[in-house]
């Protein structure tokens, strides 16, 4: 298709919305959807002081959320491989409290390490996973800020929450 | 500026209303007629900063302000980040990101039955499609919604997306169900 074609084939669709806008039919059928739903209809995430902070420094902004995405992935596939089953989500969820409070303060060394991962992360393409070194790294990263007592309130997460479930299944009685 | 057509609550008669770029005049009818209404009724968006988001939206290329107005007030608003947010299911693909949209109290059947108009966000979020288009996204667009607010968007059939647990990077996220509209047809 030639850029020309492509846009006109844009132009056209956004006049068929705007058409679609002033169509008093749609307009009938929107707003029967709308009752029919019977509910609020407001919309957006990113909260006005993230806002800020990401204003204030946008490639700071972003190398950090994609840090973390990153850290907690590896994590997550860590704790995947330990085979913890229905363990899994609360294992997960205190690693990552965990982690976060561990890489509030890294050292020199950690914190150079992460920057180089992510650095090679945000310079390649959003599909591409990341190289099998850096992945390493990361795990090599994780294992060393997490200490053993962290480790046994991972696993004793994990265990807690597999009780529970075997509790709920068999109705025995919950305990604390 | 374009029209819009939405429908008079009391009547469903249809009524012509501007759909706008962000102004001052929208920002002030936030804070002196929806603030206290929105407060009162405990609704979410009670507290969320339109004259910062304004001044984002005047201020960088990759956002923009819109409004609906009608007899004078403003009756809805939006905020839509149009560079930096991709598709979840067609990957590196961009989207028009629905940062913020918000209907006048009034204009809430929850709220007030009939509303005073209705149709306000469904022509904003059919706007936001357009705009979508105009930048080559296919209309695609992605927003969260707010709690309470997920069954309308289900019923519009957008696809609904929960990210995994290692994936999601903001607390107030980990609340807020995904969805995305896919490309038009």
């Amino acid at each position: 298709m030639t850029e020309s074609s492509t846009n006109a084939t844009r132009n056209q669709a956004a006049l068929d919305i705007m058409a679609q806008l002033n169509d008093p039919e749609w307009v009938r059928a929107a707003a029967k959807l709308e009752e029919e739903a019977g509910c609020d209809i407001s919309a957006g995430a990113l909260s006005d002081h993230q806002l800020g902070r990401m204003m204030s420094d946008t490639e700071g902004f972003y190398q950090h959320q994609r840090l973390r995405v990153l850290v907690f992935r590896e994590l997550r596939q860590l704790l995947a491989e330990c085979e913890l089953g229905i363990g899994l989500p609360a294992a997960i969820s205190t690693g990552k409290k965990i982690l976060v409070e561990r890489l509030r303060a890294p050292s020199d060394d950690i914190q150079s390490q992460l920057l180089s991962i992510v650095s090679e992360d945000l310079s390649t393409p959003q599909d591409v996973p990341l190289p099998d070194e850096a992945k390493e790294n990361l795990r090599r990263i994780i294992q060393t800020v997490l200490q053993a007592e962290d480790w046994e309130t991972i696993s004793s997460a994990a265990v807690k929450a597999l009780q529970h479930n075997f509790r709920a299944r068999f109705d025995l009685p919950q305990t604390a | 500026m374009s029209t819009v057509r939405i429908l008079r609550g009391v009547n469903n008669q249809p009524v012509e209303a501007a759909l706008l770029e962000l102004t001052q005049k929208h920002v002030e009818d936030f804070s002196t007629q929806w603030q206290t209404p929105l407060i009162q009724a405990t609704q979410e968006d009670k507290f969320w900063d339109w004259a910062f988001k304004h001044r984002i939206t005047s201020t960088r290329d990759n956002y923009e302000g819109y409004a609906i107005e009608c007899e004078g007030d403003t009756q809805g608003l939006m905020m839509l980040e149009t560079q930096q947010h991709r598709t979840q299911f067609r990957p590196g693909r961009r989207l028009v990101y629905v940062s913020a949209l918000s209907v006048a109290p009034w204009n809430r059947q929850q709220l007030q039955q009939p509303p005073r108009f209705r149709t306000i966000g469904t022509a904003l979020l059919e706007f936001a499609r357009r705009r979508s288009t105009d930048l080559g996204y296919e209309g695609c667009i992605g927003l969260h919604a707010l709690p309470g607010a997920e069954g309308f968007y289900e019923r519009l059939n957008m696809m609904r997306f929960d990210p995994e647990p290692e994936d999601i990077i903001d607390a107030d996220e980990e609340l807020l169900p995904y969805f995305e509209y896919p490309p038009r047809r």
